[in-house]
């Protein structure tokens, strides 16, 4: 499988991005965005995001509204992951 | 091609520069963030260039350079990113990127704000909570091609939003 084609899709970069991607599918899409700069600089933009939300993470959920559904889809998560005591 | 011994020559490292100095500044949106974010990038290429494996530089760079970014919004979180306008910085150049930031939170805020209710939940869960998209789709009881999907419109509005809002912007340049 050594010349394997990759068809690198747009959920494929995303993918990328938040870490969902390991082998040889990453290595792809980190071969198909460094030759574009459109895609390359979406994919920047689309990281960047992903920091600056966490950044602003208390300003959204100011929304009441979604952070009672955040809250509840959370809750129903099986408890594996529980935030460590202080 | 010789695979065991990989060096890489200025020339190949200087034609990767300006693809690699934009995909910083988009990273960093800030000159001097970017210069330095590429100054580090270049010099881990250049330590680390046994590691290369000879196929493609350009992929490999911009590989290093978000590592290294992320090594450093990991480091600034650990410091602590000034978010608040109340510990301003010394120096007019810090004020002036500082304000810039500010005011890019702001946009953030504003233009998640206005995404539909859908966008909302889903970019929460993934790039604010970090659950992997197979955690998402079972808390939403939906497939993970939906996640997929959902995630990727509702990135490309919030650009979108984004870019609308960058644009409006730089007509109310406020020099400080």
């Amino acid at each position: 499988m050594a010349n394997k084609v990759h068809l690198i899709t747009e959920q494929d970069v995303h993918a990328y991005i938040d870490g969902e991607l390991s082998g040889e599918r990453r290595i792809a899409v980190e071969r198909f965005l460094a030759e574009r700069d459109l895609p390359l600089e979406r994919a920047a933009r689309y990281l960047r995001n992903n920091f600056d939300l966490r950044a602003v993470k208390d300003e959204i959920y100011k929304d009441e509204e979604l952070k009672a559904e955040i809250d509840r889809l959370l809750a129903k998560r099986r408890p594996k992951s529980i935030a460590a005591p202080a | 091609m010789n695979t065991t011994e990989q060096t890489i020559t200025t020339s190949e490292l200087n034609a990767c520069l300006p693809a690699l100095y934009r995909f910083a500044y988009t990273l960093t949106r800030n000159d001097d963030r970017a210069a330095d974010l590429v100054q580090d990038c270049v010099e881990r290429c250049l330590r680390k260039q046994h590691l290369f494996d000879g196929q493609n530089l350009r992929s490999w760079m911009f590989t290093v350079c978000r590592r290294v970014f992320l090594n450093q919004i990991r480091r600034d979180k650990v410091r602590g990113i000034p978010v608040d306008m109340d510990d301003a910085p010394q120096s007019k150049l810090s004020i002036s990127a500082f304000q810039e930031d500010k005011m890019h939170y702001q946009d953030v805020v504003e233009c998640f704000g206005r995404l539909p209710h859908n966008d909302k939940v889903v970019l929460s869960l993934v790039a604010i909570e970090g659950l992997k998209y197979e955690e998402a789709a079972e808390l939403l009881e939906a497939p993970v091609g939906t996640v997929r999907s959902r995630l990727s419109r509702a990135r490309s509005r919030l650009r979108e939003l984004l870019e609308t809002s960058e644009t409006e912007g730089t007509s109310m340049a406020s020099s400080v």
